[in-house]
Order: structure tokens, then C-alpha cells, then sequence
């Protein structure tokens, strides 16, 4: 191998990690910056079985003065054709009246942003807690 | 007298050779200065402080009673004391009591005093090592009196949040870190670096991962060659492994079947110290000065959220309000430093730094993270010291490149020559040195709280509480949240049944002490699980309401995110309410939501409860006639690992009608029964009150020792111990041996057949510990006559 080889494999071998590193962070904070972070589903957790037949739905966002729409479907449904979709200022919505046994899907939207958060889905237990 | 002499003629010498290192030492001697008033024997009221000093008298009592130290004399989240998160420092202190009988709070305070001094000096010899100049190290080990945030290694961290233990893991961490760069060039040995590794290691569980992660990090960003230092690596990883063996491997079962958990996370509730900053939230903490300097109101009521979100970040508010010079400083070194990344140290203190931001996004927005051992579990406010490590070098380094800077400019353009030159510097450095001494003043003034431990002797009626009889603990129902209470009651040997943070493990939630902040609520359940007296403190239901709270505020992220351990295993729940003890064959995750549901359950139906003693019976335990003695119903929730005997056993059992077996899925051969999911279905069972209670004569118990009982059941049933079932519970009835089985949720528990019986339980450390225990004791000793060996080598040389 020449010496500007060698030279050049020693930089990449010194430098690989830091400047991959520095990237990831930096690619990670100015999108962050330039689009602001989409709500995130919280609670439910993903593949989540609910006990209780009320379910609350919570998300963060950073961007708290926005309105939110929460769509919800049946899992295989469609969100364009949601079996419910609600608006609110909280970050969070309760909703009474599910069937147990059956997986839920649900996304909310930041108004203000625009930006549509990831697809959550959880199961209502067919179970019931009994006294 | 020729001894200090000795000591200040080397300690002169260090100076001339390293004049950073003076900066190094003033910062200490602030320290020493600063903290005298905690050379006592006086209780501080710092945060956890208190917490770890109960822990440590619980060791100094099992070393003075000859008992193994090791064992569950008392319960941190169900795991063993010397398992928990730091077992140096308990083990120190705790011996050091024992050994010479000085007091063991004067003992705590002389080390949190001693660590934190010694800190400073430790990280200016690691900046070196790594390679900054003495004056950038100086600069950088004197920064780190400047508080940042509530966290990591500063007074503030101590003073708000008790942060001891970790202190002296901040002094072994970078000597370990300054120790393993001397390995990589060659100028060191394995033993005397993995001897700090070890230290490091047990220290502080944090510092166990950190340690891991810094060093793999600085072998990667280093230009060294594998093939010249593999035997050297390999038999320091060989040494590191003896040396901690006796805590990492039980450790990291403990971690699996009881780590703290707070029930909020269980729940997936509302806390951001397990979920990390979003990226969005990164951007304003570190930019705007708020991770690296302060919050800027506290506990006023009127904090932005962003203010919140940084008291929230690092456990609790901050005392200090300043201008951001800490960022400012880092980022500067930071910018400076890619400038210079073709020298090892700045390309280690910028990829360290970047790596521990990418610490603070955690799993949930870095799906990488979770290829990385233990950083799903990582508390996000714990990477804040690792961010303070390489922030502070990075401060340091930028700060002496500016000053060179300035010197050539002054010089080049004979600018403030001669005298005003020095003038101009020294007052620079006078008044950057009187702002961290006003900075560290205004907190040791405003944190520092001493209570003479008399004061307690009044305020409590010890003796009335020691009346009570074992357990030692005492159902108390106060109002008032005091610390330094529950640490007194721990000094004489009384303890809490929830614990400190009011989590207990996954299995007994928060929710459990919650549970018990309701007199109506806990005497059920005292009732059902055997306790007879709790120390209950307040702060639990405190806990929750501010969780409750905040989980309308906007800074919220998902615990964990997707595919945290927790919510790997199988997820199904096993609903179930009865009034009698039912065998409960599971793992781990299904265990731990049965319970888990059992305890939601309880805490929702007020005094209508009549639960079922769930016993739970490990899955992959070997299954005998005698395992299922006294039960009339089992519930196999995990069969996946019963043997063809086990089958062939449990087909008998079940077509004799001996026992129901209950089972979600069926079971090829067995006759199983779906699980009733009504009350309708359990109505006419068997299912009924438990019926008179049996009658228990102590026969002998003490803490450590055998804990013996004579027994009188009216009917089969189960006896529950009110202690963690942690590994190496022993049972016997009547003088042969008996299954130790967990019973709702993880308490210490055997069956006992009808009539009079005399049961025995007795905790041994089970065989595996002693082994790794004795592995890592020769490997101590074998490090410490290395060290022997080569001082007296050195001295005839």
C-alpha cells in the first residue's frame, strides 16, 4: 500500500467514529430545529393489552399550543375513513366506549405543524377485572 | 512533623513539574473548605444522603454480628444490599465502623467530603493522561466547582439530591479513564488499570456502564493497534471480570427479576428520566444554557416549561441562578476542538461529548442505542455526568487555546506588555476564580442543613417502635415527609417495607406502598400478606399525585419507548380475583403483570377485597408431587417449559381431580380449565373466605438469622415471610426441607399442610455468589500483592 493510502486509511480510522457521531447529532438537532419534533404517541404503549374500559390516550409534543387531531381505526383500517376523530388542545384523550377483544390503531396530528405522529395500536383485554 | 514535609516538598514538586495541577488543587482545598462544617456527626438533610446512610448501618450491623454483608439483611428494591447500586461506598464506611467503631455517620460525611475533594484532582490527572495540556486540565478540573445543572458531580448534586455515592465514582471513573489511555500507549499494565476499572465499577452502577462505554469509545476514536495490545487488553478484561464478579453477575440478575422500577414507568407513566430529551428539547436545553448551567426559577410555581422540563431532567430544581458560562465555555472548547480532531484528546473529548448529548435523546428517538448494553435502562439524568466529563475537558481545552490565542495577540501586537500583561491575567483569573467561590459559597449557605441526632432521640419514641416486635417494622401513618426520620428509625434498625423513591421492583410497585398510605387499604393487605407493622412514609403518594399532574404538561415522552425490556416477554395479563392460594406457574414478565393487575385490582375495590394468594413457582423449576402439596388450583401461564416427565406428572395430577389446573393455552395430555373470567364462573367453586386465621408462636427470628415459627392451620395454606423472595431462601416444616415460593407479589412463602407445624426460614448465600465472591476476594488480594510486590521491588531498586 503507497504511504498516501496508508495515510489517508489512518485518517478514516482516526476520524470515522467522531465525525459520524458529530453528523448524527447535528443531522438529528437541526431537523429537530427546522421541523420541530412530530407528537409521540405515549400511552398506550405500541402492542400495549388495556385492562380498563376506559382507554386514555396520551402524546407529547414540544409544540404545546397546538390543536390536535386524534384519529383512531380498527387495526387493517383506514385513517383517511377513521372510526373517530377528535380535536383537542390537550395532550391527551379519554374515550369510553370500546369493544374489548379488539386492536386499535391511532395517530395524532399537530395542527399548528402539520407534522402526523407515528402509528400506535393497542388491544383492549377481553378480560375483565373481577372482585 | 518530616511527614507533612515530605508530603508538601512532593507535593511543591508535582506543581513545578504540572502548574495545572495547582489550579486543581485549589479547586479542592474550596472543597474541603466549603464542606467543613459536614465533618460531624451530625445527619445532613441532603436528599438521598440519608437513604444511603440507613444502607450502611445495615451493613456496619451484619459485619459487627459476624453475618455475611452480602445477604438481604435489608431490601433496596429487593435486591440485597451489596448488590444495590453502589456497594463501595457502603462497604467502606460499613467496615471502617466495624473495624475501629468510629462513627458511621462521621464516616459517611468524611467520605462524601473526601470523594468530593479528591474529585477535582482525579479529573485534572485524567485530562492529562488523555493528553490536554497541564493548563487546560487545571482549567477544567477547577470548572468543575461551577454546579451544573442539579446533577452529575457538583455540590449541588450532593446537596439536593444526596448524590454520595456516586462522588466517589466520580474520582475512580476518570483515574480510570486517565489509567486505560496510559494502557492503549503502552505506558501501563493491565493489573493496576483494571484495579481502577474494579473500583470504578462498584462504585456506582452508572459509573459501571460509563467505565464500559468511555473506554470501548476511546479505543475506537484511538489510533491504536489491536494486534499490539491484544494480550495486554485480554487479560485486563480477564483481571476487570475477577474483580467484579461478586457484584456484576448477581447484579445484573437482580436487575432482571427486581430492578427499581418506578411504578409511573411500570405504567408507562409520565416520568422523562427514563425516556431522554426529544431532539427538539435537546436543542433548548443545551442552547440556551439550561443543561450546562441552570434552570432559572425554582419551585416559584411560576416556571416556563422549559425551566420545568430542566428541574424535571435532573430530578428536582436548582438553588442558582447565572449566566450560561458553562455552555458558552463548552461550546467554545467544543468548536475549537474540531479544529484540532487529529489530536487524540480533543477527537476523544468531542466523540465523548457528542455520544453522551446522543445518552440524553435516549432509545425511544435513537433506535441504535438499544445495541448497546444497559442503555435502555440508563436514568437520562445519570448521563449528565458523563456530559459533565467530557464537557469540562472540552471547557478546559477551549479556554487554553483562547488564552494562547490572546497571549500571541498581545504579544504579536505588543499589546498590554510587561506588568499589564500579568495585570491583565491575573485579574482575569481572580475574578472567574471569585465567581465559582461565590457560586459554591451560595450553595453550601443555602443546602446545608445539620440536626443534631439527639433532636431525633426526642422527636421519636424509638423504643415504642421496637416494642413492636419482628419484623422490624413499624405501621406508622404520618403526615409529614421527613427524611431524616426514616434515616434515624433506619439507624436503629428499623426499616421501611416500600423503601426510598417508594418503588420496589416491578413486582411490588409503587402502587403497593400507595396501597398502604390507606389504613383500611393496608390492614387488608397486611392481613393477607402476613406483615404486621409497616414504617410507611408519605412521600409515595406525593410521588403520584405529581406524576398525575404532570402528565398534562406538555414535556412528556414514552417510557422507554418501543421495545423496552419491560414490553420484550409476553405480554398477555391474567386477570384473576379468589380467596384462596393459587400456584402460579410463570416467567418473569407474566409474573410481573399478574401482580401487577392483582395490586390495580385491590387498590380499586376498597375493602370489598378478597384476593387470591397468587404463588408464583419460577417457570423451568423441576415440578414434584410436593410441589403442588396444599394446592387445590395451579395456574400454568407458562408451559413452555415443563419437561415430558413434568407432563406426564401434571396428566396425573389433573385426571385424578387432585387439583384444578388452569391454563390459557391447553396442554397436550393435561386436562386444563380456561381461566374463569367472570365472577359467575368462580361462584361455587371452591373459591370462598380464607376462614380463620392460623395462629403463628414465634419460636426464634432475628435479622440474618433463622426465622422460626410454629404454626397451627385450620386448613392447608400458604405462610408468607415478609421478605423479598431473592435467591438463596431456604424453608423447612417440621425439620425437612420445603419449596421457598413467591407469593403476591415476590414475598418470601411455603405451603403448610393442616395442623400444627413448626416452619423455618433461613437465608444462605447461595452457592454460585460464594463462588464468584471468593473469585473476586483472591482476585483482590492477588492485585494488592502485585502492588506490594512492586513498591518494595521499586524501593531496594
Amino acid at each position: 500500500m503507497s504511504l498516501t493510502a496508508k495515510w489517508i486509511a489512518a485518517q478514516v480510522r482516526r476520524l470515522a467514529i467522531p465525525v459520524l457521531l458529530i453528523v448524527y447529532l447535528t443531522l438529528k438537532l437541526v431537523s429537530a430545529l427546522i421541523l420541530g419534533d412530530a407528537p409521540e404517541p405515549q400511552s398506550p404503549p405500541d402492542g400495549y393489552e388495556v385492562q380498563t374500559p376506559e382507554v386514555r390516550m396520551v402524546w407529547h409534543s414540544t409544540d404545546w399550543t397546538s390543536l390536535f387531531v386524534v384519529k383512531i381505526i380498527e387495526q387493517g383500517g383506514d385513517f383517511d375513513h377513521p372510526l373517530l376523530e377528535k380535536k383537542t388542545r390537550s395532550n391527551s384523550l379519554s374515550l369510553p366506549n370500546l369493544d374489548r377483544g379488539r386492536v386499535y390503531c391511532w395517530q395524532v396530528e399537530a395542527l399548528k405543524s402539520g407534522r402526523m405522529s407515528r402509528t400506535a395500536c393497542f388491544r383492549l383485554s377481553p378480560y375483565r377485572i373481577v372482585y | 512533623m518530616s511527614m507533612v514535609r515530605l508530603l508538601l516538598s512532593r507535593l511543591v514538586k508535582w506543581i513545578r513539574n504540572d502548574p495545572g495541577a495547582s489550579l486543581a488543587w485549589l479547586a479542592s482545598l474550596v472543597v474541603l473548605v466549603t464542606t467543613a462544617p459536614l465533618f460531624g456527626v451530625t445527619m445532613n438533610r441532603a436528599g438521598d444522603d440519608l437513604y444511603h446512610l440507613a444502607n450502611e448501618i445495615q451493613v456496619a450491623m451484619a459485619i459487627k454480628r459476624g453475618q455475611n454483608p452480602f445477604g438481604p439483611l435489608d431490601i433496596i428494591f429487593g435486591t440485597p444490599i451489596l448488590k444495590f447500586y453502589q456497594p463501595l461506598f457502603y462497604l467502606i464506611t460499613g467496615s471502617l465502623h466495624a473495624l475501629f467503631g468510629f462513627n458511621i455517620v462521621f464516616l459517611h460525611n468524611a467520605l462524601t467530603v473526601l470523594a468530593f475533594a479528591a474529585s477535582p484532582l482525579a479529573l485534572h490527572w485524567s485530562y492529562r493522561q488523555i493528553g490536554l495540556s497541564s493548563l487546560a486540565s487545571g482549567l477544567a478540573a477547577l470548572l468543575t466547582l461551577a454546579s451544573v445543572a442539579a446533577f452529575g458531580n457538583s455540590y449541588e448534586a450532593y446537596f439536593q439530591a444526596g448524590i454520595v455515592t456516586q462522588s466517589l465514582g466520580a474520582v475512580f471513573f476518570p483515574l480510570f479513564i486517565g489509567a486505560f489511555a496510559q494502557l492503549l500507549k503502552g505506558k501501563r499494565g493491565p493489573v493496576s488499570t483494571s484495579a481502577l476499572f474494579g473500583l470504578a465499577f462498584v462504585s456506582h452502577a452508572i459509573m459501571a456502564v460509563y467505565a464500559v462505554l468511555s473506554g470501548a469509545l476511546m479505543f475506537l476514536v484511538g489510533d491504536f493497534r489491536l494486534r499490539r495490545l491484544f494480550w495486554k487488553l485480554a487479560s485486563f478484561s480477564i483481571l476487570c471480570f475477577v474483580l467484579v464478579a461478586f457484584w456484576l453477575v448477581p447484579f445484573i440478575q437482580h436487575q432482571e427479576r427486581h430492578r427499581p422500577v418506578p411504578d409511573l414507568v411500570a405504567r408507562n407513566g409520565t416520568t422523562i428520566w427514563f425516556t431522554g430529551l426529544s431532539p427538539s428539547q435537546l436543542d433548548q436545553q443545551l442552547f440556551s444554557g439550561r443543561l450546562l448551567d441552570d434552570a432559572k426559577v425554582l419551585h416559584s410555581g411560576h416556571q416556563g416549561p422549559a425551566d420545568a422540563l430542566t428541574d424535571r431532567l435532573n430530578i428536582m430544581g436548582t438553588l442558582t441562578l447565572r449566566m450560561p458560562f458553562v455552555t458558552i465555555l463548552v461550546l467554545l472548547g467544543f468548536f475549537l476542538a474540531l479544529l484540532h480532531l487529529h489530536d487524540f484528546a480533543h477527537r476523544f473529548l468531542v466523540s465523548g461529548f457528542v455520544f453522551s448529548l446522543i445518552m440524553l435523546l435516549g432509545p425511544d428517538d435513537v433506535g441504535w442505542l438499544y445495541w448497546i448494553p444497559f442503555a435502555d435502562r440508563i436514568q437520562v439524568f445519570r448521563a449528565v455526568y458523563l456530559v459533565e466529563f467530557f464537557a469540562f475537558g472540552l471547557a478546559g481545552a477551549g479556554l487554553k487555546i483562547v488564552f494562547d490565542g490572546l497571549r500571541r495577540f498581545f504579544q504579536d501586537h505588543e499589546f498590554l506588555t510587561g506588568k499589564k500583561k500579568k495585570v491583565f491575567f491575573s485579574a482575569a483569573a481572580v475574578s472567574g476564580l471569585a465567581f465559582l467561590f461565590y457560586q459554591v459559597g451560595k450553595l453550601v449557605y443555602v443546602h446545608v442543613d445539620l440536626r443534631d441526632m439527639s433532636a431525633y432521640e426526642k422527636l421519636y419514641d424509638v423504643a415504642k417502635y421496637a416494642r413492636a416486635g419482628f419484623p422490624l417494622r413499624v405501621y406508622d401513618y404520618y403526615k409529614r415527609s421527613d427524611k431524616r426520620r426514616n434515616a434515624y428509625m433506619s439507624y436503629k434498625g428499623m426499616r421501611s417495607v416500600c423503601g426510598h423513591w417508594g418503588g420496589v421492583g416491578p413486582l411490588v410497585t409503587m402502587q403497593v406502598c400507595t396501597y398502604l398510605q390507606s389504613p383500611l387499604k393496608s390492614l387488608t393487605l397486611a392481613r393477607h400478606l402476613g406483615i404486621g407493622y409497616y414504617l410507611v412514609g408519605y412521600h409515595q403518594d406525593k410521588l403520584l399525585r405529581t406524576g398525575m399532574k404532570e402528565s398534562k404538561k406538555p414535556f412528556v415522552r414514552l417510557a422507554y419507548g418501543r421495545g423496552h425490556y419491560l414490553f420484550k416477554d409476553t405480554r398477555a395479563h391474567y386477570l384473576w380475583a379468589a380467596s384462596r392460594p393459587i400456584l402460579v406457574i410463570a416467567n418473569n414478565a407474566q409474573w410481573f403483570y399478574l401482580n401487577r393487575s392483582w395490586i390495580q385490582s385491590m387498590a380499586a375495590s376498597n375493602d370489598r377485597l378478597q384476593p387470591a394468594t397468587f404463588v408464583r413457582l419460577p417457570a423451568g423449576v423441576k415440578l414434584s408431587p410436593n410441589t403442588f402439596s396444599g394446592f387445590e388450583e395451579a395456574l400454568i401461564l407458562d408451559p413452555t417449559r415443563i419437561s415430558k416427565h413434568e407432563k406426564k406428572l401434571l396428566a396425573r395430577i389433573s385426571s385424578s381431580n387432585e387439583m384444578a389446573i388452569y391454563s390459557v393455552t391447553p396442554i397436550k395430555g393435561i386436562k386444563t380449565k380456561p381461566i374463569p373470567t367472570s365472577r359467575k364462573s368462580l361462584t361455587g367453586s371452591s373459591m370462598g373466605p380464607v376462614g380463620e386465621q392460623p395462629k403463628f408462636r414465634k419460636i426464634s427470628a432475628r435479622l440474618g438469622g433463622p426465622i422460626t415459627y410454629e404454626v397451627t392451620m385450620n386448613k392447608p395454606g400458604v405462610v408468607v415471610l415478609p421478605e423479598i423472595a431473592v435467591d438463596g431462601w431456604q424453608s423447612s416444616l417440621d425439620g425437612s426441607k420445603t419449596t421457598v415460593l413467591e407469593a403476591g407479589p415476590d414475598f418470601v412463602s411455603a405451603v403448610v399442610p393442616k395442623g400444627r407445624h413448626v416452619l423455618c426460614f433461613r437465608w444462605r448465600t447461595p452457592r454460585r455468589e460464594e463462588l464468584l465472591d471468593l473469585l473476586s476476594i483472591m482476585g483482590w488480594l492477588g492485585v494488592i500483592t502485585w502492588f506490594i510486590v512492586k513498591k518494595t521491588g521499586k524501593d531496594r531498586a
